[in-house]
């Protein structure tokens, strides 16, 4: 990941501190250490904290080097990376992967060139889509007889181990259900602005969930808050975040750096990213997607 | 603005707080912005790109020294060169030194070689920092190592194995004394650059990609002496093509104590022109945009 | 308080300038941007200065190893802001000695400044005076010199000096000075084009690193010191209706208040 980025290559030696170093930083919370690094390496504005890290272990291993800005770049890229591909949790695993693919509106709306996009790409195939796919196994269309055996049934009921599936099939539908019921309301289909409706939507559809974990088809959800005047419909960034702060809107949790659409809303963004032109339906993806990082991340806690 | 200042910081070399007590010993010693020593020195070059690595290669009054005073010079003088702007360096007082021995060089009848030394300084590496109005900001590493060193690679390979920098150079500019070549010259300085060479390839000191090039260095010297030069010139590429056995570029003719010389000028630039890879990869977000692929 | 560093090499004109400045702010002219709100507690060094510009007499050498403190209390016309000003006064050899490597009287000197004035007045030589034999006749059968600091171009020197300057105290603004713009104003129409034609290295130098640079022609002394009586008597004249000195801005407007680049450095 370093080549091309010295003059003179690192040694082998060099290297290996390099990586021990990049391996024990931030050991005790990863999602931090993924936070930090990869508004690090997206930005260019290296943590202070990781620069020191890297320096003292040199230092101790009598390495006098200087390394540039490059350099800790693609160190960041490789903590990161190293903290996704090598992760013994799936679901910590597709976490971080989402955390780096949502902060990449920043690298869009920046314009800044990245480097070792391809090793970048290989975080892909594990966002928490893929992962939510994988672990979802509701078949949705499965034919159950629970929903007319139940409403009729005398208490305490006992439900057999081979209709467990039905019974995970009932309660997905009524979440399924009671989505749809929210985002068709008129309390979201009146909000004219369409960037606020989606805001307000997804905000209140993730707050009223009670499981983060099923498979959302997301096209549908667009369906729902989207109409056919708003399709085309595109925006400036930060008139997007105005427009929502203006309606009364907030995120009142807490969020990551990376969750840059959020952090907007919360008001603590200081990148130069608010001329961005974003199309709806992007947003609605990049927002969908941070508020379920975030709640999946606030469950785990 | 803040970011380019922090530049500035990056380039200093550490000064020392001693003072002596003689002021005239001011003459002799080291001033700030000395050549660098050090090859590794070079990864700590801030800069936005890799910095493009040109090792000088020749012996002993070759020219060498003086072709990077006419560079330095030139550039100093006009302060652009092409559509780049010579905006600073880390090693000033390197190519001052340069300068001033290229000028006494001219005055005096004879220079021994301790005073050659001192005057230039042993530290080789030199940098040059240029802007560009589409391409940003270069750095050029131009090795400049004293005739003597290279004596001592044709002579020690272990010497030679420990050159790190030339075992990464971008390119290489192999200096040949023109005058020698119309002076029966020639059969030495291959004899020379063979042995040099030979040692260079047992110690795997050619990079992949470099780019090796021959610069005929006093040209003013073949005056009277066409022909032979011409013959002598071609003879002696053929001699190195053989040694070689890696492509070598278009090679150059200059008479490097010319001031302005456009073909100095013109290989300058192309130096600096090679310094294109950005090191920070790709501008293209197409790849990295999942939400596009998402929505298809 | 604010402080400004008033640097540059030997006869750069540093002593020159705050002399005039002194004698200015004294005797304020009609609309000057700053004056003396009170005069400052012991003017034995100022008078120092003061004292030869008058008389028309060079300045004496400022002595090496020491740091003249003058502290000025300004106030601006415009707005009636006032400001403590620290000018230290040092000689051009102890900002030589920095490119020797051997600055104590520049590191020991551990207030910040607020602001750098750099005077320039030495250009780049003529390097084809050498090629034409325009240098002084040497012995060529003797041992060259060794490299001195007075080989040094005096362009690559400033800049030398500027980046370790930078490097030790970190100041917010800067000016550059283009001394004696009496002898250069017939050549040039701007201190720009005569930095840019000049000392294009310099100039290039400190557009890309400190591009909002305040860059200024002075003339402190009015005009060459000599000894036609004429010349003398114009000086003097001009002194006492404040019209001797003068500076002359980027784009080539002359002035006489001395202040202004001052007023630039100190105040936001």
């Amino acid at each position: 990941m370093l080549e091309g980025v010295t003059a003179i290559p690192y040694s082998e030696e060099l290297i290996n501190i390099l990586e021990t170093a990049c391996l024990t930083y931030k050991n005790n919370n990863e999602f931090e250490r993924v936070d930090e690094l990869v508004v690090g390496f997206v930005t260019g504005d290296i943590p202070v904290s990781f620069k020191d890290h890297i320096g003292k272990n040199m230092i101790e291993q009598e390495f006098n080097e200087n390394p540039t800005n490059e350099v800790f770049i693609r160190l960041s890229q490789y903590v990161v990376l190293n903290t996704i591909l090598n992760n013994n949790n799936d679901c910590n695993k597709a976490i971080c992967a989402s955390k780096l693919m949502n902060y990449m509106l920043t690298a869009k709306a920046m314009k800044r060139s990245m480097p070792n996009i391809d090793i970048i790409l290989s975080a892909y195939d594990l966002h928490l889509s893929k992962y939510l796919k994988n672990i979802d196994k509701v078949n949705e269309n499965l034919h159950t007889e629970l929903c007319s055996e139940v409403p009729d049934a005398d208490f305490p009921l006992e439900i057999p181990e081979e209709q467990a599936d039905d019974l995970r099939l009932v309660f997905k539908e009524a979440e399924l259900f009671r989505i749809e019921r929210l985002l068709t309301s008129d309390t979201i289909q009146n909000i004219e602005n369409p960037y606020v409706r989606v805001y307000m939507g997804l905000y209140n559809m993730f707050n009223n969930l009670t499981y983060y974990f099923y498979n959302l088809d997301l096209n549908r959800i667009i369906e729902l808050l989207l109409n056919d005047k708003d399709d085309k419909k595109r925006k400036k960034l930060s008139n997007i975040i105005d427009d929502i702060v203006q309606y009364g809107c907030k995120y009142n949790f807490d969020c990551s750096e990376t969750s840059i659409i959020l952090f907007m809303v919360k008001g603590k963004n200081e990148k130069p990213i608010g001329d961005l032109i974003l199309p709806i339906k992007e947003f609605v993806v990049y927002l969908y997607y941070e508020l379920l990082t975030e709640k999946i991340i606030a469950t785990l806690n | 603005m803040s970011e380019k200042i922090d530049l500035i910081k990056g380039t200093i070399q550490n000064s020392s707080s001693s003072s002596p007590n003689d002021i005239d010993a001011y003459n002799i010693g080291s001033f700030i912005g000395e050549a660098l020593d050090n090859d590794e020195k070079i990864n700590s070059l801030i800069s936005m790109t890799k910095p493009e690595i040109t090792v000088l290669v020749g012996f002993v009054g070759f020219g060498k020294t003086s072709f990077i005073a006419s560079c330095y010079h030139m550039l100093l003088t006009d302060g652009n060169i092409g559509d780049y702007m010579f905006y600073d360096s880390d090693t000033l007082t390197g190519f001052e030194r340069r300068v001033y021995l290229r000028r006494i060089s001219q005055e005096y009848d004879e220079i021994t070689p301790q005073t050659r030394r001192t005057i230039r300084g042993e530290p080789h590496l030199l940098t040059l920092r240029f802007s560009h109005p589409k391409h940003g900001d270069k750095v050029v590493v131009i090795s400049d190592h004293s005739g003597e060193d290279y004596d001592d690679y044709r002579n020690k390979k272990a010497n030679l194995e420990k050159d790190v920098l030339l075992r990464n150079a971008d390119r290489i500019l192999f200096f040949v004394d023109c005058g020698k070549l119309v002076n029966n010259g020639r059969l030495n300085m291959q004899n020379q650059y063979s042995q040099l060479i030979q040692n260079m390839h047992e110690t795997s000191s050619f990079r992949d990609s470099v780019k090796i090039q021959f610069l005929f260095n006093k040209l003013d010297l073949t005056e009277g002496k066409e022909e032979k030069y011409k013959l002598e010139k071609q003879r002696f590429l053929d001699t190195m093509n053989d040694i070689l056995h890696i492509p070598i570029g278009d090679s150059v003719e200059v008479i490097s104590n010319q001031v302005e010389s456009e073909t100095v000028k013109k290989l300058l630039l192309d130096i600096i022109d090679n310094t294109r890879m950005n090191i920070q990869g790709e501008n293209d977000f197409s790849k990295l945009d999942w939400v596009k692929s998402m929505l298809k | 308080m604010a402080k400004c560093l008033i640097a540059g090499l030997p006869a750069a004109g540093k002593s020159t300038y705050i002399g005039a400045l002194a004698y200015m702010l004294q005797r304020p002219i009609a609309g000057q941007m700053l004056t003396l709100s009170e005069n400052p507690e012991d003017l034995s060094y100022l008078n120092k200065l003061i004292d030869p510009w008058l008389s028309l007499q060079k300045m004496e050498r400022t002595t090496r190893g020491y740091v003249n403190n003058i502290d000025l209390n300004l106030v601006r016309l415009i707005d009636n802001k006032s400001f403590t000003v620290s000018l230290p006064d040092i000689a051009g050899e102890d900002y030589e000695s920095i490119v020797r490597m051997n600055s104590d009287v520049i590191t020991g000197w551990t207030d910040k400044p607020d602001a750098l004035l750099l005077f320039v007045n030495e250009w780049p030589k003529d390097f084809l005076k050498e090629q034409i034999g325009e240098t002084e006749p040497i012995d060529k059968t003797k041992e060259p010199p060794l490299f001195t600091l007075k080989d040094m171009s005096p362009e690559v020197q400033n800049i030398l000096i500027l980046k370790e300057l930078y490097n030790i105290l970190t100041w917010k603004k800067l000016a550059i000075g283009l001394s004696s713009w009496d002898k250069y104003h017939e050549d040039y129409i701007s201190p720009v084009s005569m930095l840019s034609e000049r000392a294009p290295f310099l100039y290039n130098f400190i557009m890309h690193y400190f591009p909002n640079t305040y860059i200024f022609g002075v003339s402190a002394q009015g005009d060459e010191y000599d000894n036609d009586e004429n010349t003398q008597n114009k000086l003097i004249e001009r002194t006492e209706s404040g019209t001797r000195a003068y500076i002359v801005d980027k784009d080539g407007n002359k002035c006489h208040d001395l202040t202004i680049p001052l007023n630039f450095l100190i105040f936001d």
